[in-house]
């Protein structure tokens, strides 16, 4: 049994089907489907990713959607090596939670490497967002990504960054 | 010749044999018997059934068989077994009835001696499942609701550990782990995740201080440990039931390795490798527990009937009640903690209740049907019960469940059209000569606005950008027409000029003129009006109010 060296938590966020089930699903298993399936508590995946010089093993904690009912639970943040912030391009409502999110993780991990995921790309043309925002963001030092959990755009590169800025 | 219709193994009559000339060694036995071969062929057949004629030499014939070697115990084990199975199950009582009367005094001598024989033989060719000691535990199996082959392990196999992890307790991340070698290996880095997001989740849902700390987790047949200590816990998987002196040697390998990891757990941040030292210690960990039998293999049989005595007599008589209270409370903990969509926590019993603490998945029955279910007779069961799952749930399914039909709220489109119709039966009148407004509709005016405001919002929802406020002047029928017309058009862009400063979009309002009009009504004050009209290209507006003929819209 070869155990990869260096072992993370990665946490995923964000407001209810944005679609961090299938961003990891996407990642993690290279597929994708169009049916929903809320997630409720926590789903843990596993992936192993080469990076320059070691690999490292990523347990990935697709934690449930945040709405009206739930709120983000800290304790499933603990001890978390990095955070992605996932919304929704079509739901100009998922944008407003993205300062509440990051103040939330920055309570519980402050200066934890954080990216933001703006999901469901291949939908762009139904995408009403404002770039200038978004912008705000990555001069913030969080990077931000156009994802596709569909088409698989981005998807990779996002958890590469994100891997490599927490070795 | 007498003609004997029965048939010989052959299928030919005596008669048929008799007179077939090839068969030459039949007529050679009839040459030799003589008349004495029909007879006794006459008496054999017509005496006794074939089940009559093996019956007779069962008995002797099981007896020879089984004193010479073990294969007849062998092909009946899996018979009896299921003979007994199926009596008890099907009627319960019919055991201790069957006992009583069998060991009572009176006729103990007598049946002692053939029992004996009968234990001790079956003991030795059935092996465990029919010794007493089987029979003994089929009954409690069968008491307590567990099958039989689970109630055996537990009773032969005191314990075995499976699986062992160290897990870092802020991450959830394993640091390292180990497996007995019998073990199929699941996924030890998602376990230890797992426990992690679990324990968590206990910790949350309930209060801590009522000391439901997660120590112990169901998963099947295995039973989950945690040992908390510090920053790490250590996590291991038993069979069976472990007794205080293992626990008290693993947790004693574990404050052996915690002291040794201190730093390396302190300092973990994902590096697995430092834990490598660590395999030893885990692998002491990895106890397991013969059980072994009382008595040697060779017991006399009476011991056993002296067992299966009390036993009859325990059922029977004044143990009776209080087994079947213990029975009970087993046999609820069990059906707790073996419910796929519920996770026992933990349970306390006092005097007739059972409390206990569970968490729950979306798709479990509800605890109150997991109470009915279980059926609890001696105890008052209670449960504190948590919504959990770890995983997804299909949001079809939800919706069709579990949410409950709302009253029908309208439609935009129903609210649309209602709103267009209350704007339309709503006319603003003038002053005679004049673009000013009466008194009364200035009123009017501020109320045809907010519907005004209302509708476009809804519109903006139902068609953006696209929805047409007709603003429409008339007369009275005083006057020249060329005057009346433009008086018309003067009020209608009098009120589309208001409505505009009143935040209606200047895009959306058109105004127009249309003199007098003969409507049928002779009410001057009525013609000089403005009539306002909302349009949405490709929704109906519905104007059932009869208002509308009043309106005179032309369209
Ligand atoms: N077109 C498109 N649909 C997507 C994409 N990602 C997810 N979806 C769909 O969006 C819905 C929700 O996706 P999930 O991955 O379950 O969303 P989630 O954020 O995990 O939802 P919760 O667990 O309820 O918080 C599903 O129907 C997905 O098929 C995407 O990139 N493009
Ligand atoms: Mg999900």
């Amino acid at each position: 049994m070869t155990m990869p060296r260096i072992s993370k938590k990665v946490c995923m966020v964000g407001p209810f089907a944005v679609g961090k089930t299938s961003l990891v699903r996407r990642f993690v298993e290279s597929i994708f489907s169009d049916k929903y399936h809320t997630t409720i508590g926590v789903k843990i995946s596993k992936k192993v990713i080469d990076l320059d010089e070691a690999q490292m093993q990523l347990m990935l904690w697709d934690i449930e959607g945040v709405d009206v009912f739930t709120d983000l639970r800290p304790s499933y943040l603990r001890g978390a090596a990095g955070v992605m912030i996932a919304v929704d391009g079509t739901r100009p409502a998922t944008f407003k939670q993205i300062d509440r999110l990051i103040e939330l993780v920055n309570q519980q991990l402050p200066d934890v490497p954080k990216v933001l995921l703006v999901n469901k790309f291949d939908l762009k043309s139904e995408w009403k967002l404002e770039e200038q925002a978004l912008e705000e963001y990555a001069s913030r030092g969080i990077p931000v990504f156009r994802t596709s959990a569909k088409t698989g755009e981005a998807v990779e590169e996002a958890f590469e960054t994100l891997a490599k800025s927490i070795v | 010749m007498t003609g004997i219709s029965a048939k010989e193994p052959s299928g030919l009559t005596v008669d048929q044999i008799d007179n077939a000339p090839d068969n030459e060694y039949i007529r050679l036995r009839k040459l030799l018997l003589g008349p004495e071969y029909e007879q006794a062929i006459k008496d054999y057949i017509s005496r006794q059934s074939d089940a009559e004629r093996v019956a007779a030499v069962l008995s002797q014939a099981i007896e020879a068989a089984s004193s010479r070697d073990t294969a007849l115990g062998k092909a009946l084990a899996p018979v009896l077994n299921k003979a007994i199975h199926e009596s008890i199950s099907r009627n319960p009582s019919q055991i201790t009835t069957v006992m009583s009367p069998i060991m009572g005094p009176s006729i103990r001598k007598a049946v002692a001696t053939a029992l004996s024989d009968m234990v001790q033989s079956l003991n030795k060719v059935l092996e465990q499942s029919l010794s007493i000691r089987g029979l003994f535990w089929r009954i409690k199996a069968w008491r307590a609701g567990v099958s039989y082959g689970r109630y055996v392990m537990s009773q032969t196999l005191r314990f075995a550990v499976e699986q062992v992890l160290l897990v870092h307790r802020e991450t959830g991340l394993l640091l390292h782990s180990v497996v007995s070698e019998t073990t199929d290996t699941k996924d030890p880095e998602l376990v230890s995740s797992m426990l992690t997001a679990i324990q968590d989740f206990v910790a949350d849902s309930f209060d801590t201080a009522s000391g439901a700390d997660l120590d112990k987790v169901q998963v099947g047949d295995l039973t989950l440990h945690l040992i908390s200590g510090g920053n790490s816990v250590l996590a291991f998987a038993t069979r069976g039931t472990i007794g205080p002196a293992a626990m008290e040697q693993i947790i004693g390998h574990y404050e052996t390795l915690q002291q040794e990891f201190t730093e390396e757990i302190a300092g973990f941040s994902g590096n697995r490798d430092a834990f490598n030292g660590a395999e030893d210690h885990l692998k002491s960990c990895l106890l397991s527990e013969q059980l072994v039998p009382k008595t040697s293999r060779q017991q006399r049989p009476w011991l056993a009937i002296a067992v299966l005595f009390m036993l009859g007599l325990a059922l029977v008589y004044n143990g009776y009640l209080g087994t079947l209270r213990t029975l009970e409370y087993e046999r609820i903990v069990e059906a707790l903690s073996s419910q796929g969509d519920y996770m026992l926590i933990s349970h306390r019993i006092e005097d007739e209740h059972i409390t206990a603490q569970m968490l729950r998945s979306v798709s479990g029955i509800p605890p109150e049907q997991l109470i009915r279910n279980i059926e609890p007779a001696f105890y008052d069961l209670q449960l504190d019960v948590r919504a959990l799952t770890f995983g997804e749930i299909d949001v079809d399914k939800l919706n069709a469940l579990e949410l409950p039909t709302p009253a029908p709220e309208p439609t935009l489109l129903e609210k649309f059209n209602a709103l267009a119709g209350l704007i339309q039966s709503q006319s603003l009148y003038f002053e005679k000569g004049t673009a000013n407004l009466s008194g009364q509709s200035i009123e009017t005016f501020q109320t045809l606005v907010s519907k005004l405001k209302n509708v476009s919002e809804i519109a903006e929802v139902l068609k953006p950008g696209q929805l047409q406020i007709m603003v429409q002047g008339y007369s009275d029928r005083v006057g020249s027409r060329i005057n009346n017309l433009a008086l018309s058009k003067e009020r209608a862009e009098h009120v589309r000029d208001m409505l505009i400063s009143n935040g209606l979009s200047a895009d959306t309002v058109i105004a127009w003129g249309l003199g007098y009009r003969d409507l049928g009504v002779e009410d001057l004050e009525w013609q000089r009006r403005v009539a306002i009209q909302v349009l949405l290209p490709g929704v109906s507006i519905n104007l059932s109010n009869s208002n509308a003929s009043k309106l005179g819209m032309q369209r």
